[in-house]
């Protein structure tokens, strides 16, 4: 219940969140019909909750407030700016109310009483003096509420019976006794079935309050040949004896909501001799159950009739008009580690499945023969294994992104900033352990976003924008991968401090030629920090390249793009699964190693011309009228001493996620594939250059490289990896 | 086979609450958020009840129930709407569009899981 309790509370903040909205376009006359619906939906929901969860003062208030607002829907009150102020008060009063509910404190009973006695009142005066507001109110108290109303009408007591006690009639001879007796004629109208109504399930409830004998008339049945609505042709008598304190106009409440539907008449009568009799109900059952299976398609189960489930299934099944033996699309709980452990295994499987397929090429087999073809067909349900597995994790990002709503709001309150949050695509779906890891670096994307993205309100209303700012979270699929940007409608990218603080810092030389995106992208730099802006919120510069790391320990890449004046959008984009990607299977040094397909463009066979020296001994490729630096593969893994030349090397173009190219000189490529990642950090801690491994189809394993850390970047020279004697130790376990 | 429910409401704390109900009672429940999606998730779930709420966006709880009874596959589904309203001309609205019964929120587990028993069994 405290779960749910929690869920509440948040998606009261979201709600708020809604009416606040509309506030806004009812002040900013941006506002249309549905406006005023959404708002109030949303406090209608609010009240539902608290109804829910018993909480008094807040059902009161949000009843209140939505009476107003429903007299604004109905065109009853006009919007002005004295409703508007009205029902903005209105809103911090049912702000701070959910607050103290979440908090469970109680606010002081003078708060928003004035607002809570204007609000009524003007219902009151829309409503012609009369209002409801009394009433209404009390309507919500919660003595009302929790009272369940019924209209059914089925009697909620007594235990469940199964309908075979129920309706194997008679249950009993009522007794000469002088007690009183009802009885109750019934006649369905087609109608009552189209309505969802079974004759037999009112007939139940009705015997939950007493004695009761039931009879069917079936005169009217029409013969088999041209049976049609036979349920409705027949007309029933039931007799009751009443158990204690049942009276007349509890057996209409059974019959409430088929009012219309059927012809029905209640007399009461004292039984001197014995009752009408009716006749022993003939076993209708069968025979108004088994008639409609073979002709009219809509009486089938729903015969008043007692059938057993059994029966009723087997009725049903027979029956084209449900298609029960269609699958279901039901789901069950299952425990997460039962999920990884299978997608582990599958994961083995693919493995075995690739080293299987190897062997089987280094055979004098024909690619014909039939183990060849059971092989290419294994290799296929693998792969759909593999993919069914995964889907099993997926899960909308809808939560997460709902959870960032809220930082947004807590944010902006602390920046004294309004702004507000819009999710697109809150449906895509990824899998589950991303949404969890993506929590804390969106979290810090956004406290930054409306830190130092948003401007000031004055600031923005001077540049001619909304004073409310926008965050925007989105998140799609995009081939192959879940790419999720987070935009604000900001100042953008300082660049000019940027730069400073980086030449400060020493991450850039003041010589260094660098792009817009170049200098945006700094911000990612570990160290990064512009001084004058820590505030409270996130502190030195809220350390983006933790943001980054982190994702990056998810397979992803994040980018980010600014224009001055415009806004800021960090994308980050991920690969759908953490456990499979595709890669380019290379040698080096007789090592064979993986470069992740995301971050190639291109592989080049260069001639020397395309090669230049420069003076401290790095090399260039010139592509596309640009050079890039060139890196040799094998050196910097600390594989062998530095290459002479490249005559015999192939090169890999990479793009890195400052969008920063370079290239990478291998003695071989092999082939593209899919490989399944293999964590190393458990058991070698972080290896500069190094991504993770996977095991090859013979067997061997081969690593993954990091081709971001390949990738040289202004003021960080190649980094550090040339060295690369850590690597040969950590080489010599695998 | 297991009972299947299709949940119709624009709160999700509603929703999780009905879900958690239905769910213990051993139900099987598909959720949707609001009456266009509730249509849309009608043919796929073909559940054995459905339940509604009246204020909801893009399509309200009457034209929910309407929806349902358009497709002849559901003439006769058991409809409950389950919402905080109580005016007797609203119910008289859900009754004319079809709907089976009127359940004011909020609501008790126990008797919610009751009379779903008894609409389907």
């Amino acid at each position: 219940m405290s779960d749910l309790r929690d869920m509440f509370f948040e998606e009261c903040d979201d709600l708020l969140e809604v009416l606040s909205t509309g506030l806004d376009d009812l002040q900013n006359e941006t506002s249309d019909a549905e406006t005023i619906n959404a708002m109030f939906r949303s406090v209608h929901s609010i009240k539902g909750g608290a109804g829910a969860f018993g909480l008094d003062r807040l059902i009161k208030f949000a009843h209140a407030f939505e009476n107003v607002l429903d007299d604004l829907r109905s065109n009853k009150l006009d919007v002005d700016p004295t409703i508007t102020a009205l029902m903005f008060s209105g809103f911090d009063h049912l702000s701070d109310l959910v607050d103290a509910a979440r908090e469970d404190n109680d606010l002081p009973d003078s708060d928003g009483a004035a607002v809570l006695a204007e609000l009524k009142q003007t219902t009151q005066n829309a409503n012609g003096g009369s209002g409801d507001d009394e009433d209404d109110a009390n309507e919500v108290s919660e003595d009302d509420f929790v009272a369940l109303t019924l209209d059914i009408g089925l009697d909620l007591g007594g235990d469940d019976e199964g309908p075979g006690d129920l309706l194997g009639l008679p249950t009993l001879s009522p007794a000469a006794d002088g007690a009183t007796y009802y009885v109750v004629t019934f006649k369905a109208e087609p109608v009552l079935y189209a309505r969802g109504h079974d004759p037999a399930l009112l007939f139940r409830a009705l015997g939950e309050m007493g004695d009761l004998t039931v009879a069917a008339d079936r005169s009217e049945v029409a013969p088999l040949e041209s049976l049609q609505d036979a349920p409705a042709a027949i007309s029933w008598t039931l007799t009751l004896r009443p158990d204690d304190g049942i009276d007349e106009s509890a057996i209409r409440e059974i019959f409430e909501f088929v009012e219309g539907q059927c012809s029905l008449t209640i007399s009461e009568t004292v039984a001197e001799d014995e009752p009408e009799a009716p006749e022993p109900a003939p076993a209708p059952v069968e025979e108004v159950a088994a008639a409609p299976v073979n002709t009219a398609p809509k009486p089938k189960a729903k015969a008043p009739a007692a059938l057993t489930k059994t029966e009723k299934q087997e009725a049903k099944g027979g029956d084209g008009g449900k298609k029960s033996s269609e699958p279901r699309n039901s789901t069950i709980r299952v425990d997460l580690n039962r999920v990884d452990r299978l997608i582990n295994l599958v994961g083995e499987l693919v493995i075995s499945e690739a080293m299987l397929r190897q062997s089987m090429n280094e055979l004098p087999v024909s690619a014909n023969s039939a183990v060849s073809e059971a092989i290419g067909q294994l290799k296929t349900l693998s792969g759909v294994l593999q993919e069914s597995v995964m889907a099993i994790r997926a899960q909308p990002v809808r939560g997460l992104f709902q959870r960032m709503s809220r930082i947004v709001r807590e944010s902006s309150r602390q920046a004294g900033k309004t702004s507000r949050l819009v999710m697109v695509g809150e449906a895509t779906e990824v899998d589950k352990t991303v949404t969890e890891r993506l929590v804390e670096p969106l979290t810090h994307m956004i406290r930054n976003s409306v830190d130092h993205g948003l401007e000031k309100a004055e600031d923005r209303v001077a540049a001619g924008k909304p004073e409310m700012g926008t965050i925007k979270l989105e998140a799609a699929h995009r081939s192959g991968r879940v790419v999720i940007s987070l935009s604000d409608d900001g100042a953008g990218v300082n660049r000019v401090k940027v730069r400073q603080k980086a030449e400060e810092k020493g991450l850039v030389r003041p010589e260094d030629d660098l792009t817009d995106s170049d200098i945006d992208n700094l911000l990612f730099r570990p160290g990064f920090s512009t001084a004058d802006e820590i505030s409270q919120l996130s502190g030195r510069g809220v350390g983006m390249d933790v943001v980054r790391s982190e994702i990056q320990a998810l397979g992803g890449r994040i980018n980010l793009q600014s224009e001055p004046g415009k806004g800021t959008t960090i994308t980050i984009s991920l690969p759908l699964t953490l456990a499979v990607m595709e890669g380019m299977l290379i040698e080096v040094a007789g090592e064979s190693l993986v470069v992740p397909t995301v971050a190639l463009r291109e592989t080049l066979q260069p001639g020397q011309a395309n090669i230049h020296d420069f003076c401290d001994g790095d090399r260039g490729l010139s592509v596309n009228d640009s050079m890039l630096p060139i890196v040799d593969l094998g050196e910097a893994l600390g594989f062998r001493t530095p290459l002479d030349d490249f005559n015999n090397q192939s090169l890999l173009l990479i793009e890195g996620e400052s969008g920063r190219r370079s290239a990478l000189a291998v003695d071989g490529i092999v082939e593209q594939r899919e490989v399944v990642i293999k964590g190393l950090e458990q058991n070698y801690q972080s290896i500069p250059g190094i991504a993770a491994a996977t095991i090859l189809g013979n067997g061997k394993i081969a690593l993954i490289v990091d081709t971001d850390q390949m990738i040289p970047s202004p003021g960080n020279g190649n980094p550090g990896l040339r060295k690369g004697s850590e690597l040969a130790e950590v080489n010599s376990y695998v | 086979m297991t009972t299947k429910i299709l949940a119709v409401d624009d709160s999700r704390t509603m929703r999780a609450m009905i879900q958690t109900a239905l769910t213990d009672a051993g139900f099987d429940v598909d959720l949707a958020e609001d009456g266009v999606d509730g249509l849309d998730k009608l043919s796929g779930s073909d559940p054995d009840l459905v339940i509604t709420d009246i204020n909801m966006p893009r399509l309200d709880g009457f034209g929910m129930i309407e929806g349902v009874r358009a497709r002849p596959e559901c003439a006769s589904l058991p409809i409950l709407v389950l919402t905080t309203e109580s005016g007797e001309e609203l119910k008289q609205r859900a009754r004319t569009a079809g709907a089976t019964g009127w359940i004011v929120k909020p609501f008790d587990a126990e008797k919610l899981v009751a009379i779903i028993n008894r609409l389907v069994v």
